[in-house]
């Protein structure tokens, strides 16, 4: 399988706008668009959990190519906390409730949009990998620190 | 950011000798002095010369760092640019607290904080490329045993996703958490 690009990303954004998901890039791919200079392998989306976002998020996700059966479906109609498809064009987490964030509205209401993509701020998303605190993420948080200073220098955190 | 390496020669490689040397890990952006002072203590040496690497900084071609690696090898992947890329790591840092309690909160964070100059040359240099680039050379794929061998996967709760990473998955992939030693 290839790596994620951003002609997938496209797809993802586009999809996802025909179909009124709400949504957010999280994780490293979240600050990679934000404009952290790092590697990561997949996408990572914090998704809001309501039963009409699941089944705007299915028809989506279809819709861009995952092999999403009827009962894989419900699974995530049904409000599963974290679902990970890697039966699509790429691999693609789905955070329904993500470590160390409450609440979507609240990620939402500071999100920020780089062409067009809906990407969690850079609080968050270190936020996150504090409190999930995988050996992985304990090895990019310096460096994630240092870029949320950047930002905020640059008037962009 | 990429970070090329080659296994090192055991009398080429040394643990830093002075604070100076110590201060910059690049790459992985943490203080190598906090690294080594973890996993061997003050003034202990690495307990295998066979696990430690050098780095070399793809910018400025010359070595920035050296590390200690534990238990496993690199995982490194072809890019196009014909570099490795290490992939996955299983640092010496394993063995300290959880980065959280020594982390200050963005409220906290003086403005006046240095960002160490290399990481702000990458910082900058990044926000001179467009986000296609950026992401044409940030996203890539490596297998993961038993992760990736599941087309889907769905949990109740995050906290059985990570209950499962940490009872299913081989530990040097860096998805167990991370604990306080037991005093």
């Amino acid at each position: 399988m290839a790596a994620f690009d951003y002609r997938q990303a496209e797809e993802i954004r586009d999809a996802f706008a025909r179909h009124g998901c709400r949504y957010l890039f999280i994780g490293k791919s979240g600050a990679i668009l934000l404009g952290f200079p790092d590697t990561t392998q997949d996408a990572d989306l914090f998704v809001e959990k309501s039963q009409s976002n699941g089944e705007s998020l299915v028809s989506a996700l279809r819709e861009i190519g995952f092999a999403i059966d009827a009962g894989q479906a419900l699974q995530i109609r049904s409000g599963k906390d974290f679902v990970q498809l890697k039966n699509g064009p790429f691999d693609l987490d789905l955070v329904f409730a993500p470590d160390g964030i409450e609440r979507f509205e609240d990620a939402w209401s500071r999100r920020v949009v780089v062409e067009g993509f809906p990407v969690c701020h850079i609080d968050d998303i270190i936020a996150s990998k504090v409190a999930t605190n995988r050996q992985k993420d304990r090895e990019s948080l310096p460096r994630l620190e240092s870029f949320r200073l950047y930002l905020r220098r640059q008037g962009r955190g | 950011m990429e970070m090329n390496f080659q296994s090192a020669d055991r009398n080429a490689v040394r643990s830093p000798s002075s604070e100076k040397d110590q201060t910059s890990f690049r790459g992985l952006g943490m203080p190598w002095g906090s690294l080594r002072r973890r996993a061997n203590g003050p003034g202990r040496e690495p307990a295998s010369p066979r696990s430690q690497f050098v780095f070399f900084s793809p910018r400025n071609g010359v070595a920035a760092a050296s590390g200690q690696m534990l238990s496993c090898a690199p995982r490194p992947c072809f890019r196009a640019t014909g570099c490795f890329t290490v992939s996955v790591w299983r640092l010496a840092a394993c063995a300290g607290p959880p980065y959280h309690s020594s982390m200050s909160s963005s409220a906290e964070t003086p403005e006046a904080e240095a960002i160490p100059a290399d990481l702000l040359a990458d910082f900058e240099a990044a926000a001179r490329r467009p986000l296609r680039q950026r992401m044409r050379y940030a996203f890539i794929h490596t297998h993961k045993p038993v992760l990736d061998d599941a087309p889907f996967r769905a949990f109740d709760t995050t906290a059985d996703y990570r209950r499962w990473c940490e009872q299913n998955l081989p530990d040097w992939l860096g998805y167990g958490r991370v604990r306080l030693p037991a005093s």
